[in-house]
């Protein structure tokens, strides 16, 4: 961000002194050539009128293409920051999801099976984010995976809770711990996207 | 035949093949088929709509709640022949805990010794 806007800065300045010394140069050869040729007051006038016309336009241009570089860079800018602000976001979600699935670890043992259910279905949430934010590189069909193993856990809390059948605590236990590890590695991979 | 019938005739013929491997999924009698589409599984379980046990064959995309493919209500005079799911939750039973295949192994193991 900082880079871009020295850059602009830059291009600006280097502008100016260009537009002085064409500028300078330009009447320095209209006086000599006036000198030169003797003219009249009003073809002078003229001339002058022209050369300053030309300047003008070629000026205007110039300006203008520095104006759209500029609006691209602050544009690539902007990018930059908002990919930034959504892994930093993402960071935070992540860490929030690896908090809940120990939180769900913990109410199976306790036999909340509605706050795991409820718990579940937030990480599931954070993954589906995920999934959905281009800027995170991650392994797409693992996430997909887990996602689709969370589903069934759900539905056997579901299941649980309305005494349909009873939950498997060993396979959902070990399932939620392979998440965690996978959350956990999202989040490290997130965290040195950040602060490369 | 319809696509879901035929999805499951195929499910029950590639885990008679052994080319299916399904595991314990997290609810008591239920089992899990994880295929690269779609995590599949198949329950034996109350229905309080029918009032009576039923065998439900969910899929699971990932895109939201399971997707019910085929629900059918359990009879007491269910055979392999009779009753598909019935058949396909044996046999995703037999491929996760290989309890006729231990029985065999160890009873040809015995008559070897």
């Amino acid at each position: 961000m900082g880079e871009e806007k020295s850059t602009i800065s830059a291009k600006q300045s280097k502008g100016r002194v260009i537009f002085i010394a064409v500028g300078l140069l330009t009447l320095l050869l209209l006086f000599s050539f006036i000198a030169y040729k003797r003219l009249r007051l009003d073809t002078f006038i003229s001339c002058v009128g022209l050369i300053v016309s030309l300047y003008g336009l070629v000026v205007t241009i110039w300006q203008l293409l520095l104006i759209r570089s500029s609006a691209e860079l602050t544009e690539k800018a902007i990018i930059n920051t908002s990919e930034r602000i959504e892994t930093i976001l993402s960071v935070s979600d992540v860490s929030k999801a690896v908090a809940l699935s120990r939180q769900v670890i913990e109410n199976l043992s306790d036999k909340k099976y509605e706050l795991a259910r409820f718990r579940l279905c937030e990480v599931k949430d954070v993954l589906v984010k995920v999934l959905c934010v281009p800027s995170i590189v991650c392994d797409e069909k693992e996430i997909k995976r887990t996602v689709q193993h969370i589903e069934v856990h759900i539905s056997s809390l579901d299941k649980q809770v309305n005494n349909i059948s009873e939950i498997n605590l060993v396979t959902i236990g070990q399932d939620i711990e392979k998440m965690v590890k996978l959350l956990v590695s999202i989040e490290t991979n997130l965290r040195i996207n950040t602060n490369g | 035949m319809d696509e879901k019938e035929a999805l499951i005739q195929e499910l029950i013929k590639q885990t008679e093949d052994g080319k299916l491997e399904w595991t314990h999924s997290s609810s008591e009698n239920e089992y899990a088929l994880e295929l690269s589409s779609a995590l599949f599984t198949i329950s034996y379980e109350f229905c309080p709509d029918y009032a009576a046990f039923c065998y439900i064959v969910n899929m699971h995309n990932g895109t939201g709640a399971p997707i019910e493919i085929v629900r059918e209500v359990a009879r007491t005079e269910d055979t392999c022949q009779s009753n598909l799911l019935y058949r396909l939750f044996i046999d995703a039973r037999e491929s996760c805990v290989k309890e006729n295949k231990t029985i065999r192994e160890a009873l040809s193991e015995l008559k070897n010794l």
